[in-house]
C-alpha cells in the first residue's frame, strides 16, 4: 500500500490534469482550482524539506572539520541572520532591504560579471578554426558578436565602401538577426520538439505507473 | 619554447587585464554609436504604443541581482513606456531574489510619473511554484495572491476590482533569465490565449525565436542591446544605452582576441609542419 498509494495519486491528478481543459462544466473546474492552492501549500513543505536537508549537510561538514567547513558556518549565519531579519522586521524593513541591495545583489553581480573574463580567456584558448565546422561557428560568432551592438554598424558604415553601405545600411544587425531567426531558430525547434517528445513520452510512463523512480532508489 | 607558443599560452592574466581596460575605459569616452531597432524589439513596443489609455498589462520579474545589469534597464524602460500611455500595471514575481527587484523597479519608475499605488499600479509580490501561479492567475488572481506584497487583500485595492484573470489583461512581459518564458508560453499562452512578450539575457534570445516565430511571442527585448533599442524608442536613454557602449568595445576586444587567437595558433602549425619536414 505505501508504493501503490503514490501511484494511485499520480494517475488520477495525471489523467485528471490531461482531460481537465477538455471539459467544461464547473465541478472540474473548481477541482482544478483546489488542486492548484494545494501546490502553494505543497510548496511551502518542500521549501522546509530543502532547508532540512541543507542544513543536515553543513551540520555533517562541521561536525566532521571536513574541507571548507568554515563556509558552512558563513551558511548558517547567512542563513539565520537574513531569516530571522525579514521574519522579525519584514520585508521591508531597512536592515532586510540593506542585507539584499548590499551584499546579495552586490555579491551575486560581481560574480555574474566574472564571467566576462572567463570567457575571453577560454574563447582564446579554444575558440579556434581546426575544422570545417569550428570555422563556421567561428564566423557566426562574429557576425552575431558584432551584430548584437551597435558598433558593428558603426565600423561597416565607415569602414566599409559608401555603394555597399548604402544598399546595406544595418548589414551587420540584420545578418546577425538572419543568422538568429532562420539557422539558430530552426535548428533550436528541431532540439525543442524532440526535448517534448520525450517529455510526453516520461510523462506518460510516469502517470501509467511505468517510471517509478520519484518512489526512490529502490524502484 | 619559441615566440608562437609563448603567445600560444599566454597568461589568462593578460586577458583579464585587457579586458578590464575594454570594459572600464568607454565609460569615461563620449560616443555616438547609432542604435538600430530589430523587429522584436519594435513589436512589443507597437504593441503597448497601441494599447488605449487604461488597458492593463502584467509584468513578470523573473531575475534576480545577477542578470540586473542586463534585465532591469528593460524593465524601467517598459514601465516608463506603460506608465506614460496611462497604462495600468500588474506586476508579480516568480523568482524568490526578484521581490525586492521588482519592487524597486515599480516604485520608483511609477514615482517619475506620479503613479499611485493600488489606483495605478500594483504590485503583487513573489509566490512559490510558478507554474501554479501561472495557472492560478488564468482562473483567478486572488488564488495565489490573495494580498498584495503590502499585505493589502485584492478585494480592497480599487485598481483589481475589474481586474480577475488574463481575460481582463492585455499583454503580459516577462522579464527573465530563466525557464519562466516557457512556462508563461505553455501555461498562459496555450491555455489561457494570453498574449505575451518577453524581456530576457542576451544568451536566452535563440532559444526564443522559435516561439516568436510561431506567434506565441509578440515580440522579445534582447540583452542590453534589445533594452538599448527600447530606450531609444520610448527617447529615453538610460543604463542600457550608457552600457551599449561598453559592451560594444568589449565584443570588438574579445573578436581581436580571438582573431589573434587563431593567427597564433595557425602560424604554430605551420612552424611545427616546418620543423617536421626538416627532421
Amino acid at each position: 500500500m505505501k508504493k501503490r498509494m503514490p501511484i494511485i495519486i499520480c494517475l488520477i491528478m495525471g489523467v485528471f490534469t490531461l482531460i481537465q481543459p477538455f471539459i467544461p462544466h464547473p465541478s472540474f473546474n473548481n477541482v482544478f482550482k483546489g488542486a492548484t492552492r494545494w501546490v502553494y501549500v505543497m510548496g511551502v513543505f518542500a521549501t522546509l524539506i530543502g532547508i532540512g536537508t541543507l542544513a543536515r549537510l553543513h551540520i555533517k561538514r562541521i561536525a566532521r572539520k571536513s574541507n571548507g567547513w568554515i563556509s558552512s558556518i558563513v551558511v548558517f549565519i547567512g542563513f539565520f541572520v537574513t531569516a530571522g531579519v525579514g521574519i522579525i522586521g519584514g520585508k521591508k524593513s531597512d536592515l532586510f532591504l540593506w542585507i539584499f541591495n548590499n551584499i546579495n545583489a552586490s555579491l551575486e553581480s560581481a560574480m555574474f560579471s566574472l564571467l566576462a573574463f572567463f570567457m575571453a580567456s577560454a574563447a582564446y584558448r579554444a575558440f579556434r578554426a581546426r575544422t570545417f565546422e569550428a570555422t563556421l561557428l567561428l564566423i557566426s560568432a562574429i557576425v552575431v558578436m558584432l551584430g548584437r551592438v551597435p558598433i558593428g554598424v558603426f565600423l561597416w558604415q565607415n569602414i566599409i565602401p559608401q555603394a555597399l553601405v548604402d544598399r546595406y545600411p544595418f548589414f551587420p544587425e540584420e545578418s546577425a538577426e538572419w543568422l538568429m531567426s532562420h539557422i539558430a531558430m530552426t535548428s533550436r525547434r528541431g532540439i525543442m520538439i524532440g526535448a517534448a517528445l520525450g517529455a510526453i513520452s516520461t510523462s506518460l510512463k510516469v502517470i501509467l505507473g511505468i517510471e517509478r523512480s520519484y518512489l526512490g532508489s529502490n524502484e | 619554447m619559441s615566440k608562437l607558443e609563448k603567445l600560444n599560452n599566454i597568461d589568462r592574466r593578460i586577458i583579464y587585464l585587457i579586458i578590464a581596460i575594454a570594459v572600464i575605459v568607454p565609460f569615461f569616452i563620449p560616443m555616438g554609436l547609432p542604435i538600430y531597432v530589430s523587429p522584436p524589439v519594435k513589436n512589443v513596443h507597437e504593441y503597448i504604443d497601441a494599447l488605449p489609455s487604461g488597458s492593463v498589462v502584467m509584468i513578470g520579474f523573473n531575475f534576480g541581482p545577477s542578470t540586473m545589469p542586463e534585465l532591469y534597464p528593460m524593465c524601467v524602460a517598459v514601465l516608463r513606456h506603460c506608465y506614460s500611455k496611462n497604462i495600468k500595471v500588474i506586476g508579480v514575481c516568480l523568482h524568490s531574489e526578484g521581490a525586492t527587484i521588482a519592487d524597486n523597479a515599480m516604485r520608483s519608475t511609477a514615482e517619475e510619473y506620479d503613479y499611485k499605488e493600488h489606483e495605478d499600479y500594483v504590485y503583487l509580490g513573489f509566490k512559490v511554484q510558478p507554474v501554479a501561479v501561472i495557472l492560478g492567475m488564468g482562473e483567478d488572481i486572488a488564488i495565489p495572491f490573495p494580498n498584495d506584497y503590502t499585505g493589502t487583500p485584492l478585494s480592497k485595492i480599487p485598481m483589481m476590482k475589474n481586474i480577475k484573470n488574463y481575460n481582463d489583461i492585455e499583454l503580459v512581459v516577462d522579464f527573465s533569465s530563466g525557464l519562466s518564458t516557457d512556462w508563461w508560453i505553455l501555461y498562459a499562452g496555450a491555455k489561457y490565449h494570453q498574449k505575451l512578450a518577453v524581456g530576457c539575457t542576451g544568451v536566452m534570445v535563440s532559444g526564443l525565436y522559435p516561439y516568436l516565430n510561431t506567434g506565441q511571442l509578440i515580440g522579445i527585448i534582447g540583452g542590453l542591446k534589445g533594452a538599448a533599442e527600447y530606450e531609444n524608442l520610448i527617447e529615453q536613454e538610460g543604463k542600457a544605452t550608457l552600457g551599449m557602449k561598453v559592451q560594444s568595445i568589449a565584443h570588438v576586444v574579445i573578436i581581436l582576441i580571438v582573431i589573434f587567437g587563431n593567427a597564433v595558433y595557425i602560424l604554430l602549425l605551420r612552424q611545427k609542419r616546418r620543423e617536421g619536414v626538416k627532421n
